[in-house]
C-alpha cells in the first residue's frame, strides 16, 4: 500500500533533520503502529509491554543500517564532531522518549509495586538507541548501506533478555563514540 | 583556481591514479573524459576526500580544499526511501533565499511531494542535481549528468552549465557522450593510465573527435583485428 505524506501525522513532530525516523517509520508504519498501540493497551497484563517495547526498540536498529550523503553531513559542517554527536544523540533520545514514555508510565502505573522493571528496561533500551546512533558513525561511508552492522545489533538487542550480554551494549557505546568522533572529524574536515 | 598536484591513488595493487596533476581555472567549464575504469569517479572522489589519496596536494584558491568548498553529484545518488523530494532538498543548506523551489520544479518537473521511492531514475538524477544548485558552490563537480536523464533534460542541463558558468562557477563534468562535453566545455582533459594525457581547448574542440578516437582506439582497433582474425 502507497502511503502518501499528507495522511502520515508525524511528519509533524518529526523535524527532517530527524530523515532515519521520517523514512523509518513510514516505511515500517503498518508493522510499528500494531506494536505501538498493543504495548499501550496491553501494559495491565505483566510484562508483555516490556516484551512490545523491545520489538519496537529493535525496529528502531533497522533505522540507522543507511548512511546520508556527504552533501547532507555537511549541512551541519558548523557543528564540531563532538557538538554533532551529542546532538544527533539529544534528538534521536528526545524523540524515542516523547513517543514511548506513555508505555513505560502505563506500565509502571499498573505493576507499581515493581515500578524497577520498566525504568531497568527503559534504561537498556535508551542506550541501545545510543549504541545503533554511534555505530552508524563508526561505520559511516557516504551512501552505504551497513549491512555488516546487522549480527551485532542483533546481539545488542538482545542482552536485555541474557544477563552475559547486558554491559555489550555500553562497551560497544563507548567505543564507537571514540570511532565515530574520528571518523566524523574525517569528514567533517573538523 | 583548483590545483592538484602529484595525485596517487592505489587499490590494492592497482595504481588508478599515478602522480596525477591538474590545474582547473575558476569560472570556467572542464570535461574530463576517458576508458571505463580509466579513474575519472576515483579522481573527483579524491579530489572531495571520499577516496584517500597515498600521496598528493589538492589546494583550492591557494589554500587546502576543504569538503565543503565543492557540491559533487555522484554517478548513482543515495536517498532514503520514505521522505519526499521536497524534504530531501531541505536538507541542504541554501547560502541565501534565492533557490526558489517551486520555480525548479516547474522547470524539471519533479513531483517533490511523493516518496523519493518512487521517482525513475532520471527523476533522482534531477533531485540530487537540485540538492547540488540549492548549496550554491562555487566548486561543482558532475560525474555523468546525462546518465538516465531524457532528452529535454539533457538540454535543460546543457543551458543550466552554460548559466553557472556565466554565474562563476568552475565545473568539472565527466561523460561518455562527447557532444554534451564539446557543447560545454572550454576545456576537455583526457585521462589515462592513471594521468591527464592531453588537453584540449576550446579551439581544438573541432578535431577533438579525431583527436580522441586516435589516442583511444589504437590499441583498441589491433585488438579488434586480432580477436577477429
Amino acid at each position: 500500500m502507497k502511503i502518501r505524506v499528507s495522511k502520515i501525522p508525524e511528519s509533524k513532530f518529526i523535524p527532517i533533520t530527524n530523515f532515519e525516523w521520517r523514512s523509518g517509520l513510514r516505511k515500517n508504519f503498518y508493522a510499528i503502529l500494531p506494536i505501538y498501540l498493543l504495548a499501550l493497551s496491553l501494559s495491565f497484563f505483566p510484562y508483555v509491554s516490556l516484551l512490545l517495547l523491545w520489538v519496537f526498540s529493535f525496529f528502531l536498529s533497522s533505522f540507522y543500517m543507511e548512511c546520508e550523503p556527504l552533501d547532507i553531513l555537511l549541512a551541519r559542517s558548523e557543528d564540531s564532531a563532538q557538538s554533532f554527536i551529542k546532538e544527533k544523540l539529544r534528538e534521536h533520545l528526545q524523540l524515542y522518549i516523547f513517543i514511548t514514555f506513555p508505555i513505560v508510565l502505563l506500565y509502571g502505573i499498573f505493576h507499581f509495586g515493581s515500578f524497577w522493571i520498566p525504568l531497568v528496561v527503559y534504561l537498556l533500551s535508551l542506550i541501545n538507541i545510543c549504541y545503533f546512533i554511534l555505530s552508524k558513525y563508526a561505520s559511516y561511508e557516504p551512501n552505504m548501506i551497513l549491512k555488516a552492522n546487522t549480527v551485532l545489533h542483533v546481539m545488542v538487542s538482545f542482552g536485555i533478555f541474557l544477563p552475559f550480554l547486558l554491559p555489550l551494549s555500553l562497551i560497544l557505546c563507548i567505543r564507537n563514540y571514540f570511532i565515530s568522533i574520528e571518523k566524523l572529524k574525517y569528514y567533517l574536515d573538523a | 583556481m583548483l590545483s592538484v598536484k602529484d595525485l596517487v591513488v592505489t587499490f590494492g595493487q592497482n595504481r588508478v591514479l599515478n602522480e596525477l596533476s591538474l590545474q582547473l581555472e575558476n569560472k570556467k567549464v572542464y570535461g574530463l573524459i576517458g576508458f571505463n575504469g580509466a579513474g575519472k569517479t576515483t579522481l573527483l572522489k579524491a579530489i572531495q576526500g571520499i577516496v584517500s589519496k597515498e600521496k598528493g596536494e589538492i589546494h583550492w584558491n591557494n589554500r587546502k580544499l576543504q569538503r565543503k568548498d565543492l557540491a559533487y553529484l555522484e554517478t548513482q545518488n543515495f536517498f532514503y526511501s520514505h521522505i519526499t523530494g521536497r524534504e530531501y532538498l531541505s536538507l541542504f543548506p541554501a547560502p541565501d533565499s534565492s533557490f526558489k523551489i517551486d520555480l525548479w520544479q516547474e522547470l524539471f518537473k519533479l513531483p517533490l511531494d511523493e516518496f523519493v521511492e518512487d521517482y525513475s531514475t532520471g527523476m533522482k538524477k534531477k533531485l540530487a542535481l537540485l540538492g547540488i544548485l540549492k548549496m550554491d558552490k562555487s566548486l561543482i563537480f558532475l560525474d555523468e549528468p546525462y546518465n538516465g536523464v531524457d532528452l529535454e533534460t539533457s538540454r535543460i542541463l546543457g543551458i543550466l552549465i552554460e548559466k553557472l558558468k556565466e554565474k562563476g562557477k568552475t565545473i568539472l563534468i565527466t561523460s561518455h557522450i562527447l557532444e554534451t562535453l564539446t557543447n560545454n566545455c572550454d576545456h576537455i582533459l583526457y585521462l589515462e593510465e592513471g594521468k591527464i594525457q592531453k588537453t584540449f581547448d576550446k579551439n581544438q574542440l573541432e578535431n577533438l573527435d579525431k583527436e580522441i578516437f586516435h589516442l583511444m582506439e589504437a590499441n583498441s582497433t589491433q585488438l579488434i583485428n586480432k580477436v577477429l582474425k
